[in-house]
């Protein structure tokens, strides 16, 4: 049974007094202002406002005298609205390992109520509380806080007592709804040595360090075997953030988590009592010598270059550019071996059941891809990376787990060529979008390279090509589409066949048919479809209208906001080029031909013109963004290039019978 | 508006739907069930010889094997094997993770079985075989020869075997009849099928329940918490009546909220109103899957006490609360979902997912969705509409019918004065009034989504072209109206086109769907409640126009609907009156080149433009 107790306001009142200057972080002392706050004056339109949220990590010595991390962490929440209260339903993940795992206790939650002059304090019963297997590895302790509505300020904490004490916990300042304060202490040991990072503000509103006696009896750990007691300083240190407010969600971003603010924690050296240290945050050549020794890394990879030398592989082309032989190889293990979905710097399997599923990971495809490419001697590499909605590489600190994927890099002259073979619908020397993201590491022996991801910037083109054939009967159109790069990818990827084209154009269009692919599989091809459609023209009195791009180019401009306030990321720059051809059938005139515009700035090119001779007229139009990247002080300027867009490439020309 | 509990666990097989490729990624060669109830135990056991044909069919080889919480399973065989029947490969019990059903409830009981069975080389062949075994049970099978909607089944074989002279009930559809092997020992019924052409996924086409072929199994007598049997609705009502008995227990403390609440309530429906709308404010819908498969509720005072429940808690809780107001009222089974599935109603068995309460007051009988916190009293919406349910008590359970959605119910109605400029930009005060679906969802959103996101959502699906929305309120009238307000101020650039001397513009749409021709139609049309959109749009000139042309005043009726269209035009402002209706209903394939033609001529007038200089 939950308990549930109800006081007097008046209790509270005597409390608020003290308190309503500063609200008390000591778990159970709400204050009246608390309880009585009808909206967050800072953000008047917020469901929730976090009133504090606090974290702390230390060490202990269990009841086997191993040390302990331990993460103890305490949240206040108001709620204001009913679009706040998912805020009261609780996810406490955590990590289970093969022979170890992770223990979450003490877990407390309160949901506190002010009602007709009562105080209700309802707490949450333990066996209310859930444990459920999202994986192999990770569990969460789920629990809903009961009594929550409108109104209702709750307060949760629990302890999470882990033995990994590498993965020392970040800490979100930030959340989806406005913090008012946000603490995180880090009381760190002498035989643990971790760095930290800031992301998404300049520094701390407060950060404060001071020693403090620590003592550990006994020690029998990883870390060194001590009879006697061992006294030492912890080194506390205090992050404090106040006032922030809600983040939310943009488009045009890569992830949530690249902004943000939130502390980073690595574990960069560990002590041993008994002497020496090991630093687990060296240097990228330490970090890229120890990745190829790793056995689901450097081990597979040189497993994959044994199985490779043994591999008859005739290669189709009898070009010897390297960049033709290079496709030709990230052809064969795209034709051969299957992505089976996941991202990974790791492999999952060893190299020969690799060879026998032939499905894996990226880094199962392209660990073996670097292999295939090294045996047909291109000097090539692996290069790990973060895709994008893993975020951004968060420091210069060398920390493996910032990366999730492994591509293959191949030096082409005074470039480096990038390969993904897990990409099937890419062409064979592209990388995929999710892989442009900041920047990748070349792993190769005491490596310090890296790769600027964020400037591949491959040019994608798209071609819409339009016949129209005008009769009484409505607008016969012979349309071809020819896509490059990312554009085809896309179109592959929405397009397995004909059938399924067929059927979504069909729901924009009267009809279509005799479509034709080419080169859906070829991908090192653009990509073209051909096929016909008929369309009613908007008839208007005398007047036919005549759409030269029928719904092809975009009509509803994709910057949505009012305002901006993140860098807009376009990934990649894509030109879009339309032409059409319209014979004005015989007895018709030309009432009306669209003006046209022209472009040419920093930020985008834009033409659009009519040729119109006798009873013809050509309508080209072509447009693209100069870069991928944006600052948010653009995003206004593009959003009116946008419309203008819209506005052209929609015009209409207008034909009417001659008088 | 209701959030909806699945109470009978997941039917799915195998993950992986993918579109239909003209080149079949995958092709199941054998799918063959066989139920065996021995000794009052129920076993389960499924076979599937599946060809992967090439890497498009690769997702098929994902397997999720679902269990409920009591139940045994066992994979029993998970090969790969070549086109000889040689084994290239055997699943190892490390590959079969054992995860938690997660979704949208807190907790549910239910697990799957995780796993992957890919291999390069094609073709290449997949055997599998698991067994789930169950003690207690309502079905013995609810099958269909469709192993997903995606790939073809070459032959599907059900087999049921139960002990000699077992009392069965059988539904079967689409289907041959079974063939039925008696012995001293056993009865053992057959059914074969196949899925080889593919049910299209067509607009407003019925349930797929309704098109594939089924059959259910159940036994005439069940032992599931408590016994019960399906001779009728009225004994599985018992059942279910039975289940719930007990756990009408509010405390103390929640009837003297009660009792104070209706202190100054005179009548039944003043009493009932207050209860529900107390509810309303005090709890929240979380659903925890647990107990008697998920259908046997949590009791009041869990409500009571912790302030949230499922549809059944919910409900249960309401029921309690009410009778405690002296106010009789009946928790009713009922399938929630957009378009309903076809119903058996000769068919007694557990055939729903979700719970309501039936109220009887006075001469009206209120239908109250106990999930929604911002539900007006009685209403029910369109995921309850015009179906039947189960109304549940303690002997004279029956099926009733919930009435269905009315047109005037459903309309949609959108006021509009737009200030046309001499530049062709457009100033637009818009005032939409949404019932019916349009009421629910933005009522969920004005109620359920942060500012942020409404905003978002607004910006995203009231601009068209270069329209822009540039601010926007929700009017939410009294909680028991079931309509809702926006009132939207919009403008734009180039609302109107030039083209050489005249200027063009277009109404604002209907929001009338597209339907597939009919050469290419192949399945019937359901609709299941009405469409209404009542638009009145004012233009406003600058200067006097001439009008080159106006759409016409236009009547289109229809057995399917009407559409109509009225113009006032004057020297400065242009008046159009726009009523669309598309009536719900059944309309058999013979019928579909009539209703096409109806909404091809509707969209057609819809699509007119004004010309004027």
């Amino acid at each position: 049974m939950h308990t549930r107790s109800v006081l007097p306001l008046l209790f509270v009142i005597i409390s608020a007094q003290v308190m309503a200057q500063e609200i008390s972080h000591e778990f159970g002392k709400i204050s009246k202002d608390e309880l009585t706050m009808k909206s967050y004056n800072k953000d008047t339109d917020a469901e929730a406002v976090v009133i504090y949220d606090i974290g702390e990590t230390s060490f202990f010595l269990n009841n086997m005298d191993y040390i302990t991390m331990a993460f103890e962490r305490k949240t206040r929440i108001k709620i204001l609205t009913k679009a706040g209260i998912g805020y009261a339903d609780i996810s406490v993940p955590y990590y289970v390992g093969k022979d170890d795992q992770e223990i979450v206790k003490d877990i407390e939650a309160v949901s506190y109520n002010s009602e007709n002059g009562s105080f209700n304090v309802t707490h949450l019963d333990p066996k209310d509380i859930f444990d459920q297997k999202i994986s192999a590895n990770i569990h969460e302790k789920k629990f809903a806080i009961p009594d929550v509505k409108p109104g209702t300020v709750i307060e949760y904490r629990y302890r999470i007592e882990s033995p990994y004490f590498v993965h020392l916990r970040d800490w979100d300042f930030q959340w989806t709804i406005p913090v008012e304060y946000s603490q995180y202490i880090a009381k760190m040991v002498p035989f643990y040595q971790y760095t930290y990072f800031l992301q998404g503000a300049t520094k701390f509103d407060s950060l404060s360090s001071h020693e403090e006696d620590g003592v550990i009896p006994k020690i029998n750990t990883d870390v060194g075997a001590s009879a006697g007691s061992s006294v030492y300083k912890e080194l506390v240190h205090t992050f404090v953030m106040r006032n922030l407010p809600a983040f939310r969600d943009e488009s045009f971003i890569t992830t949530d988590e690249d902004y943000l603010i939130k502390v980073y924690f690595q574990l960069s050296k560990v002590y041993y009592l008994h002497g020496g240290s090991e630093n687990y945050l060296t240097t990228w050549p330490d970090l890229a010598d120890k990745l190829l020794k790793n056995q689901y890394f450097g081990k597979y990879l040189n497993d994959c270059q044994k199985i490779a030398s043994r591999m008859t592989l005739d290669l189709n082309t009898q070009d010897t550019a390297a960049e033709k032989k290079i496709g030709e190889i990230v052809n064969y293990v795209k034709s051969n071996y299957t992505w089976n979905g996941e991202n990974s710097i790791y492999v999952s399997q060893d190299a020969d059941a690799f060879m026998k599923s032939g499905t894996g990971n990226s880094a199962d495809i392209n660990l073996f891809l670097v292999a295939l490419l090294n045996k047909f001697g291109f000097n090539a590499y692996p290069v790990i990376l973060s895709t994008r909605n893993n975020g951004k590489i968060k420091s210069d600190y060398p920390y493996l787990p910032f990366f999730n994927y492994v591509i293959a890099g191949v030096p082409l002259g005074n470039s480096q060529g990038l390969f993904d073979a897990s990409a099937i619908n890419y062409p064979n020397n592209e990388i995929p979008i999710k892989c442009i993201n900041d920047r990748g590491f070349i792993i190769t022996k005491h490596s310090d390279q890296w790769i600027d991801l964020s400037r591949v910037n491959y040019l994608s083109k798209v071609q819409y090509s339009f016949n129209h054939d005008m009769t009484p009967d409505g607008d016969n159109v012979r349309e071809k589409i020819v896509a490059e790069g990312q554009n085809a990818a896309i179109l592959r990827e929405d397009y397995p066949d004909e059938k399924s084209f067929v059927k979504e154009r069909t729901d924009s269009r009267g009809s279509v048919d005799s479509v034709i692919f080419v080169n859906r599989d070829v991908r090192d091809k653009p990509f073209s479809i051909f096929f016909e459609s008929h369309t009613t023209p908007d008839i208007i009195g005398k007047k036919m209208f005549i759409s030269p791009f029928l719904d092809e180019p975009v009509s509803k401009n994709p910057f949505s906001s009012a305002s901006r306030q993140l860098p807009i990321d376009l990934i990649n720059i894509s030109v879009r080029k339309f032409v059409a051809e319209i014979t004005i059938p015989a007895g018709y005139q030309a009432d009306y031909i669209p003006t046209p515009i022209h472009v040419d700035d920093s930020l985008a090119y834009i033409d659009y013109k009519c040729l119109h001779q006798q009873n013809r007229v050509m309508v080209i139009g072509i447009y693209f963004f100069k870069r991928n990247n944006f600052p948010a002080g653009d995003y206004q300027k593009l959003k009116a290039y946008m419309n203008e867009i819209i506005k052209s490439f929609n015009d209409k020309i207008v034909i009417s019978k001659n008088s | 508006m209701p959030r909806i509990v699945f109470f009978c666990g997941m039917l799915l097989l195998g993950s992986g739907y993918q579109s239909y490729s003209q080149v079949i990624g995958a092709e199941v060669v054998d799918y063959s069930t066989i139920c065996t109830l021995q000794k009052g135990d129920l076993s389960i056991s499924t076979f599937l010889l599946m060809k992967i044909n090439n890497k498009k069919g690769l997702d098929y080889a994902d397997f999720e094997v679902p269990y409920k919480k009591g139940e045994k399973i066992s994979i029993d065989q998970a090969w790969i094997m070549d086109g000889r029947g040689g084994v290239l490969q055997k699943l190892r019990a490390k590959d079969i993770a054992d995860i938690n059903a997660t979704g949208d409830a807190l907790y549910q009981d239910y697990f799957y079985k995780k796993f992957s069975l890919r291999y390069n080389v094609f073709p290449y062949w997949i055997s599998l075989k698991f067994t789930t075994g169950a003690q207690e049970f309502l079905s013995i099978c609810h099958w269909t020869p469709v192993y997903s909607q995606g790939i073809p089944v070459d032959t599907a074989r059900l087999t049921v075997s139960v002990p000699a002279g077992y009392p069965l009930k059988i539904f079967q559809h689409n289907i041959e009849p079974y063939s039925l092997n008696r012995s001293a020992e056993s009865d053992i019924y057959h059914w074969s099928s196949d899925y080889k052409k593919q049910i299209p996924d067509e607009i407003y086409s019925p349930s797929e329940d309704d098109l594939e072929p089924e059959v259910i199994v159940i036994p005439d007598k069940f032992q599931y918490g408590k016994q019960g049997e399906f001779s009728s609705w009225q004994s599985f009502g018992n059942w279910v009546y039975r289940l719930n008995e007990g756990l009408n227990d509010l405390p103390m403390s929640e009837k003297n909220i009660l009792h104070n609440l209706l202190a100054d309530k005179k009548t039944d429906v003043e009493k009932a109103r207050a209860i529900y709308h107390y509810m309303e404010d005090h709890t929240r819908y979380i659903e925890i899957t647990l107990n008697i498969g998920g259908m046997k509720p949590f009791p009041a005072s869990f409500v009571a006490e912790h302030k949230y429940g499922d549809c059944k808690a919910l409900s249960n809780y309401l029921m309690s609360a009410l009778a405690f107001a002296g106010i009789p009222s009946y928790y009713t089974l009922i399938n929630a979902s957009r378009v309903p599935d076809f119903q058996l109603k000769n068919f007694p068995s557990q055939q729903f997912n979700h719970a309501i309460l039936t109220v009887p007051l006075g001469k009206d009988t209120v239908y109250l969705e106990n999930t929604s916190s911002i539900n007006p009293f009685g209403y029910l919406g369109t995921m309850t509409q015009n179906r039947y349910a189960l109304m549940v008590s303690d002997t004279g359970s029956r099926l009733i019918r919930i009435p269905a959605l009315t047109p005037g119910e459903v309309e949609t109605s959108r006021n509009s004065i737009i200030r046309i400029g001499d530049d062709n930009t457009a100033a637009a005060k818009i005032h939409y009034i949404f019932r019916g679906r349009g009421y629910e969802l933005i009522s969920e959103l004005g109620n359920y989504e942060n500012h942020g996101d409404q905003d978002a959502l607004i910006r995203k699906n009231f601009t068209t072209g270069n329209f822009e929305v540039d601010n926007w309120k929700m009017e939410m009238p009294g909680r028991d109206s079931s309509f809702v307000g926006l009132a939207l101020q919009a403008s734009g650039p180039d609302f109107v086109k030039n083209f050489g001397p005249f200027r063009m513009l277009k109404y604002f749409n209907l929001g009338i769907p597209e339907f597939e021709l009919p050469s290419i139609r192949s399945l019937p049309v359901f609709i299941p409640y009405p469409y209404k959109f009542c638009d009145t749009t004012t233009f406003l000139f600058r200067d006097s126009v001439s009008y080159e042309s106006v759409p016409p005043d236009t009547l289109i009726e229809s057995r399917f609907g009407s559409f109509s269209r009225k113009s006032i035009p004057g020297a400065n402002s242009l008046s159009v009156y726009r009523v669309l209706l598309i009536r719900g209903g059944n309309y058999p394939l013979p019928e579909y080149d009539s209703l096409y033609n109806f909404i091809a001529a509707c969209r057609s007038e819809d699509n007119r433009k004004l010309l004027f200089k």
